[in-house]
């Protein structure tokens, strides 16, 4: 059995209008989705992503299949939205799922875009995806290091994303086993403009509680600029005779209505 | 079945290395089995062109000079026929009527060749055959005994060919005096010319022949040719309908907001989506376990396996299990299991093996990548792995080499925990 916690938060930036992230955090299963396309494209296609995975909300044991079958699912609808004249929109899409496979528990997670899933454990941050972005692809190559990461010109162009009508996406996979105490940090690229490896795992150190973790980051992100929406979603696994809270206590909605910000202890079935 | 037939081998005189062992079951039509081919075909033993067909087999007459025994009469008298018949690697096989044609190829896999609706025979060269069984499809299998035949001419319903060429260097290299006319080759032979039509991707197989009413477990009719060699390939189509978005608005600074999207095509990478359903051939022994098309004994309980028996499509093969220290087992059903501390795996249908021990074990200490029948064991750790199969030295993994684990083979992590590779479908 897998007891897990939760946080998210969302905020629009200092100089946005619009909020074109969109975020599901409710177990078992977790998502970011980043839009892009211009209004309003971009805020249609990371909800209508996000919604392709409500059917997975709150029934224990997805199978990988089940949530490959949403991404898929949330695929179609961005380009079915998009025949109906919403042209050039697309969104990324990052996410976590507690899924059951073989009578276990396994972590289950998967992007597409530049959105990103780290793990943080062992006082380690590691980051588990890997961009699919123009400039990440020149890194690899060797062709810019990384601390030019933020200033490259391409530095937003993303080379995966929902919503292509010719292509099915590709989508990355992992799978883990869950260990407690470790924390999973789901965040749209307005956090890693801003905040460096450092400095989210700074947060994620000072900071036990998963809602308050994830708050602080967008908090400290908006100090930093906030040039772009920013959405973060911050799970962790209970650690073994830790006591549990009251699984009624939902706090607040965050600060973008869009987004589903729930803080919960659930005992997992 | 005879016990004795477990192990015909043994009851078998020294013979050549390109010898066959054949096995037969009696039936309503004729074998005629040779040193290196071997005939079945619907005319009484008594028929003319048995007597004709023996002569060619038993002087060592190759397909040709088989066929122009058979082709001496007009095509509408031909009775239904399937023949093979070994040509150094090759190995050359015809059928007609309902009789068909079953090859085990190297490696596990199986095709067949039947001729429904076909005027004249139908013809294939294969290039790894390592069993071929010759039977009329259109009969039930009658029950009877396995029965071997070093060669002559026998009333039968099915031909079994094991082709020894394949085992032989496994445990004894050729030695120095082995006479240079039959060399093994070391390298393999170039693509079997085996039309492989499912493989093609595009065509569908012929309208498959009517069913047998056989005991079969498959419910649907063998096609023409199984598709047994799907093609894997898979393109990115170019991403050409991709617009780019519009620019951003109120924006300071260089920043432009907006994450766009390249309209070029994706970087090429293997799809890993959907899940790898391809089914798998297998034969089932008496115990109902699966085995391998080219399999005569179990390879989980040792009993005889009859070879004239359907093939059966499996979506998910279960080879084995892996005994942990603890007693505990885990199925060995996935193209990826990754074993260590703290495992984990970039596909979705890996399954992950967690050990408990020491440190000295990696998170990810041992990988085992498994493609139809065969294991293989790839290092990932730190300290160390070794490998030890039954009757073999003991092997340590050097990474990026990998080593075959064979049922029963043992793999040791870090000098510490011992996992055991058991052939059982079931813990």
């Amino acid at each position: 059995m897998v007891r897990l916690r939760w946080g998210t938060a969302t905020d629009v930036g200092g100089i946005r209008t619009r909020n074109e992230d969109h975020a599901l955090a409710d177990e078992p299963i977790f998502v970011v989705a980043d839009g892009m396309g211009g209004r309003p494209g971009g805020e249609l296609a990371s909800r209508i992503a996000v919604d392709a995975f409500t059917c997975l909300q709150g029934r224990p044991g997805p199978t990988q299949e089940d949530v490959l079958a949403a991404v898929t699912r949330a695929d179609r609808a961005v380009v079915q939205a998009a025949d109906g004249g919403n042209t050039g929109m697309g969104t990324t899409l990052v996410g976590l799922a507690l899924v059951t496979d073989d009578g276990s528990d396994y972590w289950f997670g998967f992007n597409i875009g530049d959105s990103r899933l780290y793990r943080w454990a062992g006082d380690v941050l590691e980051q588990l995806s890997t961009d699919h972005s123009e400039v990440q692809e020149l890194i690899t190559a060797g062709l810019v290091t990384a601390e030019h990461r933020h200033d490259h010109p391409a530095r937003h162009v993303v080379t995966r994303v929902l919503g292509v009508p010719a292509a099915p996406p590709t989508t990355d996979c992992w799978l883990l086993c869950p260990v407690p105490r470790e924390r999973f940090l789901l965040c749209s690229d307005g956090l890693t403009d801003e905040l460096d490896d450092n400095a989210i795992a700074t947060v994620l150190r000072a900071e036990p509680d998963p809602y308050a973790a994830a708050r602080r980051l967008v908090d400290e992100a908006l100090a930093a600029g906030g040039r772009d929406n920013v959405t973060v979603v911050v799970v962790q696994v209970e650690g073994d005779g830790e006591p549990d809270i009251d699984a009624a206590g939902v706090t607040g909605t965050a600060d973008a209505s869009a987004v589903t910000a729930q803080r919960r202890r659930v005992a997992h079935r | 079945m005879i016990p004795s037939l477990r192990t015909p081998s043994v009851e078998m005189p020294e013979v050549p290395q390109t010898a066959m062992r054949v096995r037969y079951r009696v039936g309503d039509s004729t074998a005629v089995v040779g040193v290196s081919s071997a005939v079945l075909i619907r005319v009484p033993p008594s028929d003319d062109s048995v007597a004709a067909l023996w002569r060619a087999v038993s002087s060592g007459g190759g397909a040709v000079a088989l066929l122009g025994v058979l082709a001496g009469r007009p095509l509408p008298e031909l009775p239904d026929f399937a023949l093979m018949c070994r040509d150094g690697d090759r190995t050359v096989l015809l059928c007609r009527g309902t009789h068909g044609v079953r090859v085990g190829l190297a490696g596990g896999t199986s095709t067949e060749l039947a001729a429904p609706g076909v005027l004249t025979w139908a013809e294939r060269v294969v290039t790894d055959a390592e069993r071929v069984v010759l039977y009329d499809t259109g009969v039930d299998r009658t029950p009877g005994d396995l029965l071997p035949v070093l060669g002559g001419v026998v009333p039968a319903g099915a031909v079994e060919c094991a082709l020894a060429a394949g085992a032989a260097p496994v445990v004894s290299p050729p030695a120095a005096t082995a006479p240079p006319a039959a060399p093994i080759p070391e390298v393999a032979p170039p693509p079997a010319p085996i039309a492989f039509e499912a493989a093609e991707g595009a065509s569908e197989p012929a309208p498959p022949p009517p069913p047998p009413p056989g005991p079969a477990a498959s419910a649907a009719p063998p096609p023409l040719v199984r598709p047994l060699l799907r093609s894997t390939v898979r393109t990115d189509p170019a991403v050409g309908a991709w617009s780019r978005p519009a620019p951003a608005e109120g924006l300071v600074g260089d920043h432009d907001g907006h994450t766009i999207a390249r309209a070029t095509r994706p970087s090429p990478r293997p799809s890993l989506q959907p899940m790898d359903t391809g089914r798998i051939p297998v034969i089932v022994c008496p115990a109902g376990h699966h085995n391998q098309p080219t399999a005569s004994t179990c390879r989980e309980c040792d009993l005889p396996v009859d070879f004239d028996q359907e093939l059966v499509d499996v979506d998910r093969l279960v080879l084995g299990v892996l005994r942990l220290p603890t007693g505990e087992a885990a199925a060995i059903d996935r193209p990826l299991i990754v074993i260590g501390r703290e495992p984990r795996a970039s596909r979705p249908d890996a399954r992950l093996v967690t050990v408990r021990g020491t440190d000295q074990i990696s998170r990810m200490h041992v990988e085992l990548r498994v493609q139809q029948w065969t294991v293989e064991a790839y290092d990932l750790s730190e300290n160390g792995t070794r490998v030890t199969n039954p009757r073999q030295p003991s092997v340590r993994l050097e990474r990026d080499r990998p080593v075959t684990l064979m049922v029963g083979g043992e793999i040791l992590l870090a000098d510490e925990l011992t996992l055991r590779f058991e052939a059982r479908q079931h813990p």
